[in-house]
């Protein structure tokens, strides 16, 4: 009986709060925020792959560089390099364009700055993943994908990025979800994300639990579809590799 | 060493015949090679005619899988000079393609992709390198797979095999691209003993062939009745070169003899 009444009272509720405008912020907040968590994620992944490449090529200094990067961004806290790229980048392009006669004046977005320091703090935490990933392939796999005629680019992506990829998944998972949580910084720089956008709505109208009850509900629901989708991923690779 | 009556070979008569060419398939000289300051092979002088089956031997770090290694350009070496049909070896990337397409290797680990089927290990390089369609690479490695005694497998993952199918399917995988010589580096060497003959009956088919081979192996009987020479190696030399039964019956250098002495007993 108190479901039955429950329902339509929340339909209701729902129905008056998207028109009354709190509901498209949200929506747009939510779309920012994936926007900058995706794209987070996925230059991590390719700083991951390429710095452990670099680790790997046998430069002189290359694990040194490599080892310092990930030292020091993974003991910087994340607000200070967002702050510093926010305030610094700008400036320096500015600079830079004001050395080329006849250019004008160009404002950087703040998703730059944004999108910079979340790649960059988890790049170092995707680069430590996949260097461990790799010490775990066997030299013979890449001699075998030599002998075979593959280029070092076709072992690279056939061979080795498939078997690292199944073993480092699950931290994956883990690194997808703080990519995400990660984006609550930028309401720090003015971007309209999930949290700056629950703030702003709980001090205009005055219920904080309405406003930030709804973003903690969007970054669980996030959790929870991002760990299902890696654990169905998780799954099917297991299923690979044991075989039928 | 128990397998010497398995092979029923008739490689006497089959031989080379098939071979038109008379330049070797295989040529090295004066190649020598450094770990470090450690000199692992020294002035290597050493010819493979098409068709020939060459066992080579010898006490562990002899330098025997590191001088095959370099025929496909696994290792680079500092000195001398290595031909395969004609072709000089060189880092160059075009000249390795070109040899690593007609010289095929396998591995003591097998070194199968654990990622991908049977099939797909058999039929990946055919597609990204030699860019075969899909469905004919898999008819080619539906056809090696046979020649293995394991298509019935070409659909489990590899884990799901056992040491002697999955060198196998190395073998098949390595035939799929159809190479004109076959270098296998101690083949049997990690297999548990049961596992050891079947192997060894899959080389001595392609043997009976007429394929070209260079194995690194311990397995004295298997030499003993496939090969057409064995070449003996000791501290990155080569001591001595033998038809088996010269090998075998009256070596003539002393380290040989000795070396026999511990592995025929």
């Amino acid at each position: 009986m108190i479901t039955s009444s429950l329902v339509p009272k929340m339909v209701n509720f729902l129905i008056d709060y998207l028109t009354s405008g709190w509901g498209l912020q949200f929506l747009s907040a939510i779309g920012t925020s994936l926007m900058v968590a995706a794209l987070g994620f996925i230059s991590c992944i390719v700083i991951g792959i390429l710095c452990t490449l670099f680790a790997r090529s046998g430069f002189r200094g290359s694990v040194a560089l490599v080892n310092l990067y990930t030292y020091v961004f993974r003991s910087l806290p994340d607000i200070l390099l967002l702050i510093l790229i926010f305030y610094t980048l700008d400036g320096a392009i500015q600079a830079l364009l004001n050395l080329v006669p006849g250019m004008s004046d160009m404002r950087l977005s703040a998703y730059v700055p944004a999108v910079m320091s979340t790649s960059i703090v988890l790049g170092a935490y995707a680069t430590e993943l996949f260097r461990a990933g790799w010490a775990d392939i066997p030299l013979g796999q890449h001699e075998a994908g030599r002998s075979l005629g593959f280029s070092p680019f076709q072992t690279l992506v056939l061979i080795i990025l498939p078997q690292v990829y199944r073993k480092i998944i699950p931290h994956l998972g883990s690194l997808c979800l703080i990519s995400m949580k990660e984006t609550a910084l930028l309401s720090i720089i003015g971007i309209p994300d999930i949290v700056r956008t629950a703030s702003l709505g709980a001090r205009s109208t005055g219920s904080p639990f309405v406003f930030y009850g709804i973003a903690i509900a969007i970054f669980v629901t996030f959790a929870i579809l991002c760990s299902r989708i890696f654990a169905h991923l998780e799954r099917s690779a297991r299923q690979n590799r044991a075989g039928a | 060493m128990t397998a010497t009556a398995c092979f029923p070979m008739s490689h006497k008569e089959t031989g080379s015949m098939n071979e038109t060419s008379h330049a070797p398939a295989i040529e090295i000289t004066g190649m020598s090679k450094w770990f470090g300051s450690f000199q692992v092979l020294d002035k290597i002088d050493f010819a493979v005619n098409p068709g020939e089956r060459i066992v080579v031997c010898g006490p562990s770090g002899s330098g025997k899988s590191t001088m095959i290694r370099c025929i496909n350009g696994l290792e680079t070496f500092q000195d001398g000079r290595i031909t395969v049909h004609g072709q000089e070896l060189t880092q160059k990337t075009r000249a390795l393609d070109s040899v690593r397409k007609s010289v095929g290797m396998v591995f003591q680990q097998f070194n199968l992709f654990p990622h991908l089927t049977v099939l797909e290990n058999c039929t990946l390089a055919q597609r990204w390198v030699h860019k075969v369609p899909r469905t004919v690479a898999e008819g080619i490695a539906m056809e090696q797979l046979k020649k293995v005694r394991i298509p019935e497998q070409a659909h489990k993952y590899p884990r799901r095999l056992s040491g002697g199918q999955q060198q196998r399917v190395a073998i098949a995988r390595s035939l799929c691209l159809r190479p004109r010589v076959m270098l296998f580096d101690e083949p049997t060497s990690s297999l548990d003993p049961e596992m050891v003959r079947e192997v060894l009956e899959t080389m001595a088919d392609l043997a009976r062939e007429g394929m070209t081979i260079i194995c690194v192996t311990h397995e004295m009987g298997f030499a003993r009745s496939i090969a057409d020479r064995i070449v003996f190696m000791d501290q990155g030399r080569i001591i001595e070169e033998a038809p088996p039964a010269e090998f075998f019956d009256t070596p003539r250098q002393a380290r040989t003899q000795k070396f026999l002495e511990q592995v025929v007993r």
